[in-house]
């Protein structure tokens, strides 16, 4: 045995070490470090880095601080998409701080605008929310996959072996028994079609009986998860391509009943929201201030702000959860309404409100835009447009048209064509044609029975009484009663919003479509304090360069969607066949959602159970099905996802092996948000224009052997390249004039979308100008255009690192309003009555959807009502979620700094409903649906209605590094940090007769997130 | 003990703090090992023991960390690490033109982001210092000030676990570094306390 002293000694000896070579010169500098002791490095600041700008003491100029580099991007740590500052250190590349970029209409009221050089920024940071500021441990998270990974052993089996990008390429690419060397003996000897192979068949129908289905390479499934802006568009580029329509973001899982009930008052615009520091009243329905929402943390922000006025605004919030923005005092109320019911709170009050004639009359009657401005108003609706009501009728249930009112040709189409009562004559006329109409009619015209639009939600709402309507959604009459009343006292400025509480059930479309129906009966859209649709954004994809053209390909993608969005039933070859066959063509195998899109749900079931067809590859994009959709993460659909014969390769493209890539066969590293590139265009909250730009903060994944860093645009470049698909390699992007540009790189794309972005037509001072040398050096901007100097024109540079500088382009503040006007009015004719969903038919049931809002009970798919399903005596409680301000997606469990301030979710109940179980904070309880159980800890609250649970998204991870698996032989072991918390999705109801489907709005398409029932049982005995 | 071979031994430990065991490290370790090393049992016991934050039997290697370990029970607590963690120490490696990221370490601790008071680099960094020690005696000040206020009572405690461990690697890594922290501030006393009791 060695003296214990020589251990080192031995290693030493050896000549194993760090280095021993000294400082040397440099030892003179570090003698004043011997003054500091142990006392901090600052009086003031204490051992605090360095800040970004430095002032001088005689001119109070600043300037930058050349230990950091700073730049501006756009957050993805919600969907809310900030500005963000960052702050890199200029020597190891390490983000050190991250705050708001006010360029970015969101960080502040008073943002500033472009043309205001970076320098003059300095003292005027944007704020973004805790999320945003967290999000370094979003990018530099120890369990970040950096190289591309295969699976050892079965698919789920937690065994990685880390491989090569050209081995990853091969395999995916040219197929074969590419899992003969997993060692799994289910899928050694699957032959694997891969990229080319599918690809070959790009000629080949689907199903020659049925051509609806388009062609083999439809077998190219692409479920994105966070994917939006010019990424998406990146994404679909690739798969349309390819020959494919199956390119999709998570929509229906969030919030698509909202977008389609938008639309179907909005015509084309997925979203509303209310001018909020102008306001007077604001109905929260589903949401509330400081929760998710678009903009969250703006919103806020502007909801404080007017709320601070003398006479500012009051907000009512209608949720059955009370969470941070609830606030119950002065000027702010919360109404706890049973779940699910909005529909007929909304209706109530929307019968009131015409009973009482308290709904804007004027306004309503104008039947066209210029009839409107004639009368001083900004919108017009439909109103006064005749609805043929006679079922009899060829056209029953569409507008009339003035050919069938005898009224001879009209002199434009859709909404041009409608025919109203003309107040003055009391006779029919052409709608574009006259000033004020009826709205209120029922009657005959040319024969032909028709009804107001107005006249149809009057009847709707009529058909149950306010004390009807008061018992369904647990808001007594007389408070449905001050609500409607409250709402119309402040002329156009209240307005009634809502997000996703309100849609996510199986009625959700019509609890949304009557939710915001109530601001056409005050008339606020366009106005001061009402409702707007915002500025939208600027194109990116045309300009200078046609980003998103591939000539050759034109046309290659098309036929029905894997999920069956957009398209109806009736015009597929399965539906014809029935009918042909003598059969009763309803219900559908599985349902259709021809107003729906993106129908993230149902892409995995679909594909498993081959309707309409089969998935050959599917890649997940961050996408993590298993643990956000409601019941998919049952142990009967993970085992089906594990069975590669369902569906033979699955590549995941992630940056952690998650909860649902850890069942994939390769996952693929993808950059964070701070490594990433993407144009972003900014919500209607802020009402004006404008697009952020995501670009690379740093760059951390590992790289091809050209020093491509590894991500999901370098892959799906590199497969095109390699099964010589058309848009890809040296013939890559057509510029205006024709000439071909290379796409051998993500940035060869992203550039040229950007300089698009700074050449199109603008506002008015929203100009970017070109960056100034100082802002180049700001920003560090000098290597990086080098490197990729011949993307671009020399003479678009200049302006392209303008708007990287500033992290996108964006409308002045300024240009939000024009005198008591907004400044971007939507013109469009304002829908009551909505006919392409009237004259759609549910494809369960073969019955024609509602044209105008009613209220609709939840049923399942079949039309089995929820009541009847799951009995609430036996199933007391009903599950809701919630979108807190420290999490509101599955992703943020890499957040130490969040967890460390909300450590674990638990279940909220209410104190009533814990007083009779005998339940307390903090016990230990049992969450029982009709799927399965899961334990929790209680968190008892009184801001929650009795008879609801609740729990905060985002916790009770199996993947993101919770789980323990294995790398290359060596173990990861998982973090109980990760671990924490409860998911109650994967309990979720399923739909009794569609297979794995959960429970849907089969007219908006939206998955149900708040219609499970279940009941509560105390643990008795602590495990 | 000539400094020169407290800089070695210094450099030694850093290389062990940073790097999987290598067969020559292993090597030269056998006369002190008191039953062989398993060459793949000790890089498994490198990364258990000093890289993955949840293998069961990490003891985080960051003075940040170890400077707030908490005892509880039969158990040690320590608090997450912060990528800040070791800012304090960048005055230092500044001055001394020291670049954690140039050393030869193991990409789960090289990587970005990582805190800048891991022992393997505070232990480099003080390896020069020694170095210079030994030929100029301006530096002894500088080396004696930098161990007082890095090498504190969490490093003893990490060394101690180390040592402790069942793992053959672990616990020659954690009596060296007992060994090396014991002569070292034998070595270099803390300059106020010296001043305190002169």
């Amino acid at each position: 045995m060695i003296e214990r002293r020589g251990i080192l000694a031995l290693v030493a000896a050896a000549g194993i070490g760090a280095g021993t070579v000294g400082f040397g010169k440099r030892l003179a500098e570090m003698v004043p470090l011997t003054s500091r002791g142990r006392r901090a490095l600052h009086p003031i600041y204490g051992n605090a880095n360095t800040p970004e700008w430095l002032r001088d003491g005689k001119t109070d100029a600043l300037k930058l601080n050349p230990q950091w580099t700073v730049r501006h991007t756009v957050d993805l740590q919600c969907h809310s998409e900030c500005g963000l500052r960052v702050k890199i250190d200029r020597k190891t590349g390490r983000v050190q701080r991250i705050i708001g970029n006010p360029y970015h209409p969101n960080t502040r009221s008073d943002y500033v605008p472009v043309s205001t050089p970076m320098v003059d920024t300095m003292r005027l940071p944007g704020t973004v929310c805790a999320r945003g500021n967290a999000g370094i441990q979003s990018a530099f998270d120890p369990y970040r996959i950096l190289v591309p990974l295969k699976r050892k052993g079965a698919r789920g089996s937690g065994q990685w072996q880390p491989i090569t990008w050209d081995q990853l390429l091969r395999e995916v690419c040219d197929g074969g028994k590419i899992f003969a060397d997993t060692g799994d003996t289910a899928s050694k000897d699957i032959d694997v079609l891969g990229f080319r192979g599918l690809y070959a068949k790009r000629a080949e129908m689907m199903d020659t009986k049925a051509p609806e289905l388009g062609h083999r390479t439809n077998g190219l499934v692409f479920q994105g998860g966070r994917i939006v802006g010019s990424r998406m568009a990146f994404a679909q580029r690739f798969v349309h391509t390819f020959g494919s329509v199956n390119v999709f973001d998570h929509v229906n899982i969030c919030e698509l009943s909202h977008h389609v009930a938008t639309r179907h008052i909005y015509p084309g615009v997925n979203m509303t929201q209310p001018d909020v520091r102008e306001a007077k009243f604001i109905l929260y329905w589903g949401t509330q201030p400081g929760n998710a929402n678009f903009p969250m943390q703006t919103q806020s922000r502007f909801v404080a702000e007017a709320r601070s006025k003398p006479d500012g605004l009051q907000y009512v919030v209608i949720d059955p959860v009370l969470s941070r923005g609830g606030v119950v005092g002065d000027r702010a109320d919360w109404v706890p309404i049973a779940p699910g019911t909005d529909g007929a709170l909304a209706l109530g009050m929307i019968r009131w409100i015409i009973e009482q004639k308290r709904y804007d009359a004027r306004y309503l009657a104008c039947p066209n835009q210029k009839a409107a401005e004639a009368a001083g108003e900004l919108s017009h609706t439909d109103a006064s447009h005749l609805v043929i009501v006679d079922a009899a009728q060829p056209k029953a249930r569409t507008l009339l048209t003035a050919d069938l009112a005898g009224l001879g040709k009209a002199a434009g189409k859709g909404d041009a064509d409608r025919v109203v009562i003309d107040v003055a004559t009391g006779k029919p006329a052409k709608a574009a044609e006259i000033a004020v109409a009826e709205i209120d009619y029922a009657g005959t015209v040319n024969g032909i029975a028709v009804k107001s639009a107005f006249r149809l939600l009057r009847e709707a709402a009529a058909e149950h009484t306010l004390a009807e309507y008061a018992a369904i959604c647990g808001v007594a009459e007389q408070r449905i009663v001050s609500l409607a009343r409250e709402f119309t006292s402040h002329g156009k400025q209240a307005v009634s919003t809502m997000y996703r509480g309100v849609v996510k059930h199986p009625n959700g479309y019509y609890n949304g479509a009557a939710v915001l129906l109530l601001n056409l009966l005050v008339g606020n859209l366009n106005e001061t304090g009402g409702l707007t649709t915002g500025g939208g954004g600027y194109g990116v994809q045309t300009g200078p360069y046609e980003v998103m053209s591939v000539p050759e390909a034109a046309g290659a993608a098309f036929g029905v969607t894997l999920p069956r969005d957009g398209v109806r039933y009736e015009e597929s070859s399965e539906y014809r066949a029935k009918v042909a066959a003598g059969q009763n063509p309803y219900p559908a195998k599985r349902p259709w959602f021809p107003l729906g899109f993106a129908m993230f749900s149902e892409t995995l079931p679909s594909a498993i159970a081959r309707y309409p067809y089969a998935a050959d590859i599917l890649i997940w994009h961050k996408a993590t099905p298993l643990y956000s959709v409601p019941s998919q993460g049952n142990p009967e659909m993970v085992a089906a996802v594990k069975d590669p014969k369902n569906i033979p390769l699955i590549i995941a493209v992630d940056i952690v092996v998650g909860d649902t890539s850890m069942y994939a066969d390769y996952i693929l590293p993808d950059v964070s948000y701070l490594e990433s590139w993407c144009h972003v265009d900014t919500y209607p909250t802020t009402l004006t224009k404008g697009t952020g730009l995501r670009w690379p903060m740093v760059r951390l994944t590992g790289t091809t052997a050209d020093g491509r860093h590894f991500c999901m645009e370098e892959f799906l470049i590199d497969v095109a390249k390699r099964i010589g698909m058309p848009g890809y390699g040296e013939k890559g992007i057509p510029d205006s004039a024709g000439k071909y540009w290379p796409l051998n790189r993500r940035e060869d794309w992203y550039l040229k979308a950007t300089a698009n972005l700074a050449a199109t037509k603008g506002v008015g001072g929203d100009v970017v100008p070109p960056a100034t040398a100082e802002e180049i050096a700001i920003a560090d901007l000098a290597p990086f255009q080098k490197d990729f100097a011949s993307a671009l024109k020399p003479g678009e540079w200049p302006e392209v690192l303008g708007v990287m500088v500033r992290g996108g382009r964006f409308e002045p503040a300024s240009g939000a309003r024009e005198g008591s006007k907004l400044s971007h009015r939507f013109t469009s004719t304002l829908h009551f009555y909505a006919e392409e969903t009237a004259t759609t038919r549910d494809s369960m049931s073969g019955a024609f959807f509602h044209g105008t809002t009613r209220w609709v009970p939840p049923t399942t798919a079949r039309g089995k009502p929820l009541e009847a399903l799951d009995d609430p005596k036996q199933w007391p409680f009903t599950i809701v979620t919630l979108k807190g301000a420290l999490q509101t997606h599955s992703r943020l469990s890499s957040n130490y700094a969040l967890r460390e301030i909300m450590p674990e979710n638990g279940v909220r109940m209410a104190t009533s409903d814990a007083a009779k179980l005998g339940i307390q904070s903090g016990d230990w309880i049992f969450v029982v649906t009709p799927e399965g159980r899961r334990r929790a800890r209680a968190v008892v609250v009184e801001g929650i209605r009795p008879g609801v649970i609740s729990f905060n998204a985002g916790y009770g991870h199996w993947g993101y590094g919770a789980s323990n698996y294995d790398i290359g032989g060596q173990k990861v072991a998982g973090d109980a940090v990760r671990r924490a918390g409860i998911n109650l999705n994967p309990v979720m109801r399923r739909d009794p007769d569609v297979w794995q489907m959960s429970l849907m709005d089969l007219v908006g398409g939206s998955v149900v997130f708040f219609n499970t029932r279940a009941k509560v049982e105390k643990e008795t005995v602590h495990a | 003990m000539p400094e020169a071979g407290l800089a070695e031994r210094t450099a030694a430990a850093a290389r062990m703090l940073l790097a999987p065991p290598d067969p020559a490290l292993l090597a030269a370790l056998a006369g002190a090992a008191e039953a062989p090393v398993e060459e793949e049992q000790a890089r498994q016991d490198f990364y258990d023991f000093l890289c993955v934050l949840q293998s069961g039997c990490y003891v985080p290697p960051y003075v940040h960390v170890l400077a707030r370990a908490e005892r509880k029970g039969e158990y040690w607590h320590f608090p997450p690490p912060r990528f800040d963690g070791g800012d304090g120490l960048r005055l230092w490696y500044d001055a001394g033109g020291f670049d954690p990221a140039s050393l030869a370490a193991d990409p789960l601790i090289a990587g970005a982001n990582r805190p800048l008071d891991h022992l393997g680099f505070v232990l480099a960094f003080l390896a020069r210092l020694l170095a210079d020690a030994e030929r100029q005696p301006e530096a002894r000040p500088l080396a004696a000030t930098f161990i007082a206020q890095t090498l504190g009572p969490g490093t003893d405690l990490f060394a101690d676990l180390l040592a402790g461990s069942e793992s053959p690697y672990a616990s020659l890594l954690g009596r060296g570094l007992a060994e090396l922290l014991g002569d070292l501030r034998a070595e270099f006393p803390d300059p106020e306390q010296a001043a305190e009791e002169s």
